[in-house]
This record gives C-alpha cells, sequence and structure tokens, in this order.
C-alpha cells in the first residue's frame, strides 16, 4: 500500500492559540478517508497546511513519498493536490465547461476554444461518471450538479488527492447519495479523497478509515467498519456522547401558534397549529420558503393574505415588539446577521430584546448589576467560553454565539420557542446540550417550532414533523412514522 | 479603571502616530516649497510664546475648539446610529436664527430665562432640521446624506429670506437680526486686568477667569460643550435608548430582530444629532456676536465640516472628540502665527491628519480584528 498523505507531527501556532500540536494524518492512495473532529479541533488548519495555505511550524509533510519543501497552493497543486470548498467557486453566469477549464483554456490562436473546452469536460464526465451538461450555465444547475462541476475543475488541474471541505452541508439526501456514488467512482479510478465533515453518519457511509483530531492533536485513527458513531463521537469529545434524545412522549394541550393560510412573498399559503408541549419539526431543503415562513413569524416580514395569532392575539401585522410581547423567543437562522450586534459585549447581547424589562432599567438608565449578574448567571449555565461576559461577542466562536443566543431566548420563559438551526456549527457535545434544553422548554409548557435543515435533527427531536418545499407544506407525518426516506421524498418536491 | 485606561491608551495609538506622520509630511511639504522647515518651526514657537503670549493662544485655541466640539459630538452620535449627518451646517443656521430670534424677543427677561429659552431654541432648531432627515430616512428609505445635503441649502435659503424679511433689523442693508439684549448673553471666560479703565454699558460681560485675557471671546458655552460631551457619554453608554442607538448602529437588522424601532431610533439620533450641531449657535450668537448675521452665520456653520474630522479622529467617542477638537483648534491658531509660509500648509496638515487617521485606524482595527480572529 503507497502512502498518498503523510503529515506527522504537525504544529501550527497562531498569535495567542495553538491550532494544531502533535497531529499526524496518513492516508494511503486510493482510500476514502475522514478527517472527523470538533469545530476548532484543528481539521482546517491541517487541511490548509496540505492545500499549502499555511506553513507548519514544526512536523513534516509528504505527498506521494516526495517531501513538501515551501508551501503554497501553487506547489501542493502541482504535487497533486486539490481542495473543494464548502463555498463553492464558481462563475453563476458562465457555462459548465468554460468554469472547469477556467484559468488553463484551451486556444484556438487569439480565441477560446469553446468546442475543446466542452469536449474535454464532456470526456472527463463520462471517465469519471460525473454526469453534466458542459453547455448549461452553473447558475441553471441545482446545488448537487454545482458540487460535481467544482469537483471536476480540480480534476482538470490533475489533482490525485482531492479534499472535500463538509460536502454535504448544502445537499438533499438524494444527492448525498450521488456524492457517496460519485466518491466511489473516484476511488475506482484511484483517486484519493479526505473528507473533512463532523457527521458522523457521513463518516460511515462514505469512507474507508477515520482520523479524530481532538484540540489540535490526532486523537485516534481507524478502519470505519470497526467502530461504531458512539465510538467515533467519543473520539471527538474525550467522552462518552448521549447520541439520542431522550424524552417522554408529548402532551400537546392548547393551540398556542396557528396560522391560517398565511402567505407572503416566497411563502404560503400555510396552514398548521402548534400546540403548547409539543415540538413541530419543519423539515426541508434550504430555499424552499423557511426563511420567508420564520421571517413572518417574528414580524419582520408582512403578511400578504391569510392570518396568524399567537395564544389567540393575532399577530399578522405586528412588529418583532409584538411578537415577544406575545411570548414569543426565537433562535435565528443567521445569528451573525440577526442574532448577535457582534461590538457589543456578551453581557449587552445576553439582554438584547429584553433589554426594557424591568429588572434591567430604572428609569432610562441600563441596570449594569442585574444585566452582568443575569449574564453570569447565563453563561454559566449554558457553558459559554470563555466565561467571560464582558468580551466582544464577534470574538466567541461560532458554537459559543449560538449557546448565547439560546441561552438569552430561554431565559425569555417563552410560549412559543421557535429554534431555527438550532444546532449549526455547534459541537457534539454542546448539541447535546441545546437539544435537552429545547424538550425541557416542551415539558414545561411552551409550544416549540423547529427549522431545521439537518434531517436528523427534525427526526430526533420533533413530535409532528412538517415537510416544506417550495415554499408550501408538501407533507405532515407523526414522529412515529417520519423514516428519513419518508421525509426525503417529500423534500424533494414529490407530493404526498 | 485600569481597563478603561488601557482601552483609552490603544485607542489613541493611532491617532497620535498618524499626528506625528502629519507633521512630517507638513515638514516635508514647506522643505519642498522652499522654506527651511526647522527655521519655520522655531518661528513658529517664538510667535507662539512672545507677543500676546501663551495665554491668548490657550484662549484661542479654545475659541476655536468649541464649536467643533459641539459639530464633532454632532456627527458622532449620528455615527453611532450608523447615519453620516453632513448637514451640520444647515442645523446650525436654523439654531443659530431661532437663538437670535429668541435673544432678541426675551430681552427683557432677567438671565435666569432668556439664557435657558435661548440654548433650547438653540437645540431645537438643529434637532428640527436634523429630524427632517431622520424621518425621510426612516419612513421612505431616503438617504441621509442626499438628504442633508439638500438641506443645508434649504436652510440656507430659509434663514437669508428670514433675515432679509420679517426678522430683519431696521438699521443698515446687512441682512441680519437686531442684537440680542444683555440678559441673553453668554459671558467670556476672562478677567478684566487691573489697570483697565473701568467698564462700559455696551462691554461684554466676563466671568472673571484670572487665566484669560478679556479680548478673547473664547465664553461660557465652551462649558456646555464639554457638558454635553459629557451627556452624550452617559446617554450612549449607561441608558437603555443609548443602547438601542448602539445596537442599531452596529447591526440594524438585529436590533430590528430584537424588537428595537429603527424608525424610532433613527428618527431619535438625528434629532440629537442636530441638535447637537444647533447648540453650536450658543457660541456664535450667545457668546460672540451677540446677534444673528446671515454672513457670519455661514462661515460659522462650516465648522460642521470640520466637525465630521474631528469626529472621526476621535473615533465617535466623546472624550476623543473633545482632545481632537482641541487638536483641530490649536492647528488653526497655528495658521494665524505663520507668517513666513502660505498659510495653506494648516489646510494641507488638516487633510493630512484626517487621511493618516482614516488610513491608521482602518490598518489598526484590521490589525485588531486579525489579533482576534486567531484567538
Amino acid at each position: 500500500m503507497n502512502l498518498a498523505i503523510e503529515m506527522i507531527g504537525i504544529e501550527k501556532r497562531f498569535p495567542r492559540v495553538v491550532a494544531n500540536s502533535g497531529a499526524s494524518l496518513t492516508v494511503a492512495e486510493g482510500e476514502i478517508h475522514a478527517l472527523v473532529g470538533e469545530n476548532g479541533a484543528g481539521k482546517s488548519t491541517l487541511m490548509k497546511i496540505l492545500y499549502g495555505m499555511y506553513a507548519p511550524d514544526a512536523g513534516t509533510v509528504r505527498v506521494m513519498g516526495k517531501e513538501m519543501k515551501s508551501f503554497s497552493p501553487a506547489t501542493s497543486i502541482a504535487a497533486g493536490i486539490g481542495m473543494v470548498h464548502q463555498h463553492f467557486m464558481l462563475v453563476p453566469t458562465l457555462t459548465v465547461a468554460e468554469n472547469v477549464v477556467l484559468g488553463m483554456e484551451p486556444r484556438l490562436g487569439p480565441w477560446f476554444d469553446t468546442a475543446q473546452a466542452e469536449h474535454e469536460v464532456a470526456e472527463m464526465s463520462t471517465r469519471f461518471g460525473l454526469a453534466v451538461e458542459p453547455r448549461a450555465k452553473v447558475e441553471t444547475l441545482p446545488v448537487g450538479v454545482q458540487q460535481r462541476v467544482e469537483i471536476l475543475k480540480v480534476l482538470a488541474r490533475g489533482a490525485k488527492v482531492l479534499i472535500l471541505d463538509e460536502p454535504t452541508a448544502v445537499l438533499t439526501p438524494g444527492e448525498i447519495e450521488e456524492l457517496y456514488a460519485t466518491l466511489a467512482k473516484l476511488k475506482a479510478e484511484g483517486r484519493t479523497v479526505v473528507l473533512i465533515t463532523h457527521k458522523l453518519k457521513e463518516v460511515k457511509a462514505a469512507s474507508d478509515r477515520l482520523t479524530v483530531l481532538r484540540r489540535g492533536a490526532t486523537a485516534g485513527t481507524a478502519v470505519t467498519a470497526d467502530v461504531t458513531e458512539e465510538k467515533i463521537a467519543e473520539m471527538m469529545v474525550g467522552r462518552a456522547v448521549l447520541m439520542k434524545v431522550e424524552k417522554k412522549s408529548a402532551k400537546p394541550a392548547d393551540v398556542v401558534l396557528s396560522l391560517k393560510g398565511l402567505q407572503a412573498p416566497g411563502v404560503g399559503p400555510v396552514t398548521f397549529d402548534v400546540r403548547a408541549g409539543e415540538i413541530v419539526g419543519i423539515a426541508g431543503v434550504e430555499g424552499n420558503g423557511q426563511s420567508e415562513l420564520l421571517e413572518c413569524l417574528s414580524g419582520l416580514r408582512a403578511a400578504k393574505a391569510g392570518s396568524v395569532s399567537l395564544g389567540g392575539i393575532d399577530l399578522s401585522r405586528a412588529a418583532p415588539a409584538g411578537w415577544f410581547k406575545a411570548g414569543l423567543a426565537i433562535i435565528p437562522e443567521d445569528r451573525q446577521k440577526r442574532g448577535l450586534v457582534g461590538e457589543f459585549t456578551v453581557a449587552e447581547n445576553l439582554v438584547l430584546g429584553r433589554h426594557r424589562e424591568v429588572k434591567f432599567v430604572k428609569r432610562g438608565f441600563v441596570r449594569a448589576g442585574a444585566r452582568d449578574a443575569e449574564a453570569a448567571t447565563l453563561v454559566k449555565k449554558f457553558d459559554v467560553r470563555p466565561a467571560d461576559a464582558s468580551v466582544e461577542a464577534q470574538s466567541l466562536s461560532g458554537g459559543n454565539q449560538q449557546k448565547a443566543i439560546v441561552a438569552r431566548e430561554l431565559s425569555r420563559q417563552p410560549r412559543l420557542l421557535i429554534a431555527a438551526h438550532p444546532t449549526r456549527g455547534v459541537d457534539i457535545g454542546a448539541i447535546e446540550f441545546i437539544h435537552k434544553a429545547i424538550v425541557s422548554e416542551r415539558d414545561r409548557g411552551a409550544a416549540v417550532l423547529l427549522v431545521s435543515s439537518e434531517l436528523s435533527e427534525v427526526l430526533a427531536l420533533a413530535d409532528r414533523v412538517l415537510v416544506m418545499f417550495g415554499g408550501q407544506i408538501a407533507g405532515e407525518l407523526k414522529a412515529s412514522e417520519a423514516t428519513e426516506k419518508k421525509v426525503g421524498v417529500l423534500m424533494a418536491g414529490v407530493r404526498a | 479603571m485600569i481597563r478603561f485606561l488601557k482601552d483609552a491608551l490603544v485607542r489613541s495609538i493611532a491617532p497620535a502616530l498618524a499626528l506625528g506622520a502629519a507633521a512630517l509630511l507638513g515638514l516635508l511639504i514647506v522643505a519642498v516649497v522652499g522654506h527651511n522647515p526647522f527655521a519655520v518651526v522655531r518661528n513658529l514657537l517664538s510667535a507662539a510664546t512672545q507677543a500676546h503670549g501663551l495665554r491668548d493662544d490657550i484662549a484661542y485655541v479654545l475659541l476655536y475648539a468649541t464649536p467643533l466640539i459641539f459639530t464633532g459630538l454632532s456627527v458622532a452620535v449620528a455615527f453611532r446610529a450608523g447615519l453620516f449627518n453632513i448637514g451640520g451646517m444647515g442645523q446650525i443656521m436654523v439654531g443659530s436664527i431661532l437663538c437670535g430670534w429668541a435673544g432678541w424677543k426675551l430681552a427683557a427677561l432677567p438671565a435666569i430665562l432668556a439664557i435657558p429659552a435661548c440654548i433650547a431654541l438653540a437645540a431645537l432648531g438643529g434637532a428640527l432640521w436634523g429630524a427632517i432627515a431622520g424621518a425621510l430616512k426612516a419612513w421612505r428609505g431616503s438617504h441621509e446624506v442626499i438628504i442633508t445635503i439638500m438641506l443645508n441649502f434649504c436652510a440656507i435659503a430659509v434663514t437669508d429670506s428670514l433675515a432679509n424679511g420679517t426678522w430683519k433689523a431696521k438699521e443698515g442693508m446687512t441682512p441680519q437680526l437686531p442684537a440680542i439684549g444683555q440678559s441673553a448673553r453668554l459671558p467670556r471666560l476672562g478677567a478684566r486686568a487691573a489697570d483697565a479703565p473701568p467698564p462700559e454699558a455696551g462691554d461684554p460681560p466676563l466671568m472673571g477667569i484670572g487665566l484669560f485675557p478679556k479680548h478673547v471671546q473664547v465664553n461660557a458655552s465652551l462649558f456646555l460643550a464639554l457638558l454635553a460631551a459629557a451627556g452624550m457619554h452617559v446617554f450612549l453608554f449607561r441608558t437603555v435608548r443609548g443602547y438601542e442607538l448602539r445596537a442599531v448602529g452596529h447591526n440594524p437588522e438585529a436590533a430590528r430582530a430584537a424588537g428595537i424601532s429603527v424608525k424610532r431610533v433613527t428618527i431619535t439620533a438625528m434629532a440629537i444629532s442636530g441638535a447637537l450641531a444647533g447648540l453650536a449657535a450658543t457660541d456664535l450668537v450667545m457668546g460672540t456676536k451677540y446677534n444673528y448675521r446671515q454672513d457670519d452665520a455661514m462661515s460659522y456653520a462650516r465648522a460642521a465640516f470640520i466637525g465630521i474630522a474631528v469626529s472621526l479622529m476621535g473615533q465617535n467617542h466623546p472624550g476623543g472628540i473633545i482632545l481632537a477638537a482641541l487638536l483641530f483648534g490649536a492647528m488653526e491658531r497655528m495658521g494665524l502665527l505663520l507668517n513666513d509660509v502660505p498659510k495653506d500648509i494648516v489646510l494641507i496638515l488638516q487633510a493630512a491628519v484626517i487621511l493618516f487617521v482614516i488610513c491608521g485606524n482602518e490598518l489598526f482595527s484590521r490589525m485588531l480584528a486579525r489579533k482576534a480572529a486567531t484567538t
């Protein structure tokens, strides 16, 4: 067995943080290798070193047996390394062929040789089983196909080792299956694949071997078939992790949130209820009206038709303040944009939206003491790190920012909790914690509406599952009958 | 407290470096246009310490700094709400004419009533002019920069017609209002010299602070400016409204999602910003000229534009703004003392300071961001 990649004793320090120390990775030629770890475990840094974007402070890197002396993307590409970024780097208005050959265009005299480019791309497409239409414009293609174009782009540059950064984040279950098939074809063609991910199911489904990183160091490596998901999670976190959410059966009571034919640009008409004491999950591929629905349900987007009420109060025309007054708490979709004021301290953020509550105000002045006391309690209870509420919120990692938002919203003791992608970008350990907190809100008697593109999350938490497609509810399933397959079919737009 | 001092120190690094760089550039230009920079500095220093002496210089610097504190605060409070108010000029003019009108009409009132009334009208005039821009922004989505520029022209037209028409002083051709009453005048800081002749009826009132010469017009509005700076600090960092204003300035989306009315904050912030600019009228009308005169007001209101630079240099912080206003005041005084080189050098110096501060701040914040990103 020849080794495609050998990274030994890698160390990379930044001014105030050690990203990698004692990190090692050995990948055999022709295997699919999963690189797993929590956020901040050093996966990206390690891969950026391999791709030549950073030079390591210590350690050796060998690609196909040859030691890398200098580090730059150009040298790495020349050595046969290619990277498929999480956010595609395609020109939407160009065709597939034009995108693939970008930067190394075939020429016919001074002109771009379109026929040759299309021919080359078509040939590669058949060879690797990556079905694409070379003349199609990239902007017209679904996300899954765009990803194939990215992979082709990397292959066209002669990559023998492909690094895929969180490739399934934007895909439907069906597209994910297709990606797995593509990876298998690449392997059959003798290419090596490194898959960066934190989704354990993906590791089990797609990889031959895996390496776990924890706090910058290699925590272990294993043949995928030999380890369970639980075992991998334990290696990632360093302790046993509860994989399944424990919850009693729901006791739905009165209707709290009620939508009747609600319609707004991009969504509707939508009709459904959420009762106190139940979790209703909305599954769906991103961009099918979930964002618009969430905006309607917090006063950020005005309804064009239909009505929506919370606790019997009609809020069809209400501003956000009206929603909060009626008992809403919302973990927003985009924490940078809507959830936090980055330049504010964590303490200031922990009262954002609650800042006019009597306990935080005295004759128009901020009660800094009460605010800081509340912040300290929440930081402790929700394990926000660092445990110092006087730092700016933007200096926190994504996962800790999310924990701060969850802490703030749950501290409202809401009648209705809307949780949009509550665990996006959050570590496994924290996911477990947030899930428990959401379930305990339900048990306290809150109505919970969960919107998530992470199907497993919806299935694990929801008592009822609604599937959104094209701005409408494509179907409703009881938790007991909601299987990944059934939901997946609805997500893809096949009507129930 | 230590944290506060450390913060203040860190924040002043970039402006201090920029100032040094601008000074070097200024000397370089002096050399390029054919003067000996060392001689120029020597002459400047001797001019500053001779003649009327350092006492005069200090008084003049404070005089020039007074409107710059008001306008700097005005720009800063809008900046904090994410708004760019370049309508300070119009706001000063409207504030000034109302202030002058009140001082003239209320001449019979005692000082204890006349002075607060005049101050209130100065603030109200500016607030009104600012709030128009805020309201158009909030309700119609018009960009505040365009609106405030247009409102500057509107203010010139409105004040001009008033000073030439209904409110015009009877005597003379000059567009101006009659003088304000004695009771509405703010005293100068200075003290009468021991050997001076006895005061006459029309003499300006004095506070009698020995440090200041009486012939310099620096007056009690300076204290009002300092008070405004303190008030703004308390408002921004201690009150709920200030918190909401800053939230809107940093992230309007998040503020809206948290139930804060961005529209209301926009209008309030522009009104406060306008009020602060309008308060500069207390220096012009109540402390210096003792009446509203169109051409005086027009040239005085240009301080609003320097206020943008002051706010920038002071990093939108009340304390920083006071320091920056003093610096710009000092540069202005320097321009009057220079006699062997073209006075334009001061303008170049001001421009250089602004440019270097912008670049310095940007570089510095990027540096801090990079440091934060790797922790």
